[in-house]
Parts: structure tokens; C-alpha cells; sequence
């Protein structure tokens, strides 16, 4: 008992109550100081702040399930005409996919170098949004706007104005490592349409394609992070892109 | 997620937040709005939040109240900001009585003479007695020794008497 009294006492980690450790004027500024900060804080209203960030916070959270739930249906949609050609194919004795489609489950171009070539995981293709040749300038003057909003604050950022590319990398709460980078390149991916985007996993986490416009696509490279994390992200991203058109 | 959880992580960090943004842009409304921004993020991240011990979270809500404050002062480098007058958002038009008067006056002055102060001085004393850091929470976040932080306390104290001293003798 007495030797965890003495720790305590010892310890920095208390804020020190006046007139125990401080004296005269010191003891008096500390005490004017303490006053005036109460003062002052209790001059904030801090409830109206409270109900306005819960009220924001329940805004996004009815965003991000509409969004959700708007994909989803196009995954579905996607997935039954996967279905649906399959068949038809099958039936017309046609075995292969025609390549190029947008239902083409093979590394779209040269970023998919590091893909798991054995075992790849493509979803269908669904509609994003476009961004137009005119205001996709603009739109990355700064780059800026290649990072999600809800990529975790704990993440160092980097972005490269001349390249339209940003880079992310920090570890998560738990401080397993996060990475992220994201660029807007020029050409025409074989497998997309114009404002279509798909997601591809490979070893160290999940691709995302998305062809703005005829002349460009984004790219998306999230790693250390799961599935819906990432998928949260892309939708974030692509819907403040879109949004911003 | 528990909303007791989120009214508790609040009620003990939300005055934390709110000084830590003010710290950095100077500006009432604006710390106002980081403060709401940070704990919209704690809303919706509650689920990672509870599991973790309250330094972690504390922790957590200064590292994100302070890249928002920055982020703001950034994003804002090229407008014409306001210069706010320190105690400026405190004025009152209405006439009021002695006591409230001379607290405000009070007030006043203190924060005048903090800003004062020069940048890591104000910086400690606004996170010891505004944010309610402890000294080993300010070396924490500051990099500056705990030792250094309590000499720095006493010599900004010091300081602070002095200014309110010839500030009453004008």
C-alpha cells in the first residue's frame, strides 16, 4: 500500500492542485488561470456542438447506406448478367468471353503486373460516374482529392501534383500497416465502359479501376486493409468525385 | 455502438478537442466547427473507438482535432482571414452587472496576455490549463521533456503575472 502511495505522489501525471505545490504568486496565476479557462469553456456551447455532429454523423450514416445499397443493387444487377450471357453463351455452344467486356475477369493492362495471376478475384464491372475531359483538370488540380474522406487520419499523406497521384502509409489502430495509393492515368482500360469501375484483389490488398472519361482512368491501390474498409473508401472517393463534376 | 459510450467520451474530451483547435486557428466559430467535425468522426467510428483505453482515445481525438486545425489553416493560407481580436467573440452589447462585468474583464485580460506569451509557452499553457493536459500528456505531444514542460510552466506563469500586473498599472 504504502509503496503504491509513494508512486502516486511522485507520478507526472496529475495536474497540480494549487497551493500544494505552488505558492504565492505563482499559486495566485494558477488559480486565476484554472478560473479563466472555466470561464471560457463554459462560454462554448458545447451541447449545440454535441447535437450538431450527431446529427451529421447520422446524415452521412443514411448517405453511406443508400450509397451501399444503391451498389449493391448494381453488383446484383451486374452479377445476373454475368449470369445471363453465361447462359446464352452456353447455349449458343460459345464457351469464352468475348475480351474487352466489361464481365472480362483478366488483369485490365500492365497495373495488374502484381496480381495473383493463379488465383484472380474480379468483380463485375457496375456504373460509377464520369468526370469530363473539360473540368477533370479542375477537378485534380490538386490532387487533393484522390484521398477518401474516411481514410484513417493516423495515415501520413503524400501527394504529387505533376503525376495526379497521392500515397498514404500508416498503420491502423491496432498498428498493423496501411497503405494506400491512388492515381489518374491516361488511357482506355480493354475491360471497362466509360464510367464504369471494378475492384481486383491480389496479395497485399484491393485494386480499384475506374474509367472517368474516354481518355482516363483512376486507380485505386488499397493495401493492409479488408474488403469493406476498402470498399467504403472507393465509394467515398468516387462519390465526392462524381458529385463534384 | 452505444450511445452512453459516445455521450461519455464527449462529456470528458469534447473541451480537450475544442482548445486543441483553438490553439491552432485562433478562431472561435472555426474551433467550434473542428470540435463538431472530430466528433462526428467519433460517432461514426465508435465501434473502433470503445474497445480502446481512454489515453488511446484521448489521444486519438487530439491527433485528429489538431491535422483538422492544421488542414484549416492550410486550406486557408490564401484568403483574408479575419484578424480577430483575442476576447473579441466574448464582447457583449448588453449592459451587464458588476460581477459578470469584471469577470469578463478579467477574462479578458488573461487571454490577452497569453497571447502574449511566445508560441511554446502559450502552447503549454493552453493544453495544461484550457485542454486539461497533464504535464506528461504536454512532453507527450510536444516532445519537450516533462521537466522542461514544469520549468516552462512556472516561467509562463511568471510572465503572465507580470503582463497583468502593467496591465493594471495603465
Amino acid at each position: 500500500m504504502k509503496k503504491e502511495r509513494k508512486i502516486e505522489l511522485v507520478t507526472d501525471d496529475f495536474i497540480e492542485p494549487p497551493g500544494e505545490e505552488l505558492n504565492g504568486e505563482q499559486a495566485e496565476i494558477d488559480a486565476l488561470l484554472r478560473a479563466v479557462a472555466d470561464d471560457c469553456s463554459n462560454e462554448i456551447d458545447f451541447e449545440g456542438i454535441k447535437l450538431r455532429a450527431v446529427k451529421a454523423a447520422e446524415a452521412k450514416k443514411a448517405k453511406r447506406g443508400r450509397l451501399r445499397r444503391a451498389l449493391g443493387y448494381g453488383m446484383a444487377a451486374a452479377a445476373s448478367l454475368v449470369v445471363g450471357l453465361f447462359v446464352w453463351q452456353a447455349v449458343k455452344g460459345f464457351s469464352g468471353v468475348p475480351k474487352g467486356s466489361a464481365v472480362d475477369a483478366e488483369v485490365p493492362n500492365q497495373e495488374n503486373s502484381g496480381l495473383t495471376k493463379n488465383d484472380p478475384v474480379a468483380d463485375a464491372a457496375v456504373y460509377v460516374g464520369t468526370v469530363s475531359d473539360d473540368n477533370y483538370k479542375v477537378l485534380f488540380d490538386s490532387a487533393d482529392e484522390l484521398f477518401p474522406e474516411n481514410l484513417p487520419d493516423t495515415m501520413k499523406r503524400e501527394v504529387d501534383t505533376e503525376e495526379l497521384k497521392t500515397m498514404a502509409t500508416g498503420t491502423d489502430m491496432r498498428g498493423s500497416q496501411l497503405d494506400y495509393v491512388c492515381s489518374v492515368k491516361t488511357g482506355k482500360l480493354d475491360n471497362l465502359n466509360v464510367g464504369e469501375a471494378r475492384s481486383e484483389k491480389d496479395s497485399e490488398g484491393y485494386w480499384y479501376y475506374w474509367q472517368i472519361n474516354e481518355d482516363h482512368y483512376l486507380c485505386a491501390h488499397f493495401m493492409g486493409f479488408d474488403r469493406g474498409s476498402a470498399e467504403e473508401m472507393f465509394k467515398s472517393l468516387a462519390n465526392r468525385i462524381a458529385e463534384n463534376r | 455502438m452505444s450511445t452512453s459510450s459516445f455521450d461519455k467520451i464527449y462529456s470528458d474530451y469534447s473541451r480537450l478537442v475544442y482548445w486543441a483547435a483553438y490553439r491552432v486557428v485562433a478562431q472561435n466559430e472555426t474551433a467550434e466547427d473542428i470540435t463538431q467535425q472530430v466528433f462526428e468522426r467519433a460517432y461514426l467510428n465508435m465501434d473502433k473507438l470503445e474497445p480502446l483505453a481512454d489515453s488511446q482515445i484521448k489521444s486519438w481525438l487530439y491527433r485528429v482535432a489538431t491535422n483538422l486545425a492544421l488542414d484549416h489553416v492550410r486550406h486557408a493560407k490564401h484568403e483574408q482571414l479575419s484578424d480577430e481580436p483575442v476576447g473579441a467573440e466574448i464582447a457583449d452589447t448588453e449592459p451587464l452587472p458588476e460581477e459578470e462585468l469584471l469577470k469578463k474583464k478579467r477574462m479578458e485580460a488573461v487571454r490577452k496576455a497569453i497571447e502574449g506569451l511566445d508560441e511554446t509557452n502559450r502552447t503549454i499553457i493552453t493544453l495544461h490549463y484550457f485542454s486539461e493536459m497533464t504535464v506528461n500528456e504536454i512532453s507527450e505531444k510536444t516532445g519537450i521533456s516533462p521537466g522542461t514542460i514544469k520549468s516552462r510552466l512556472v516561467r509562463a506563469r511568471s510572465l503572465l503575472a507580470d503582463m497583468l500586473k502593467a496591465e493594471a498599472a495603465e
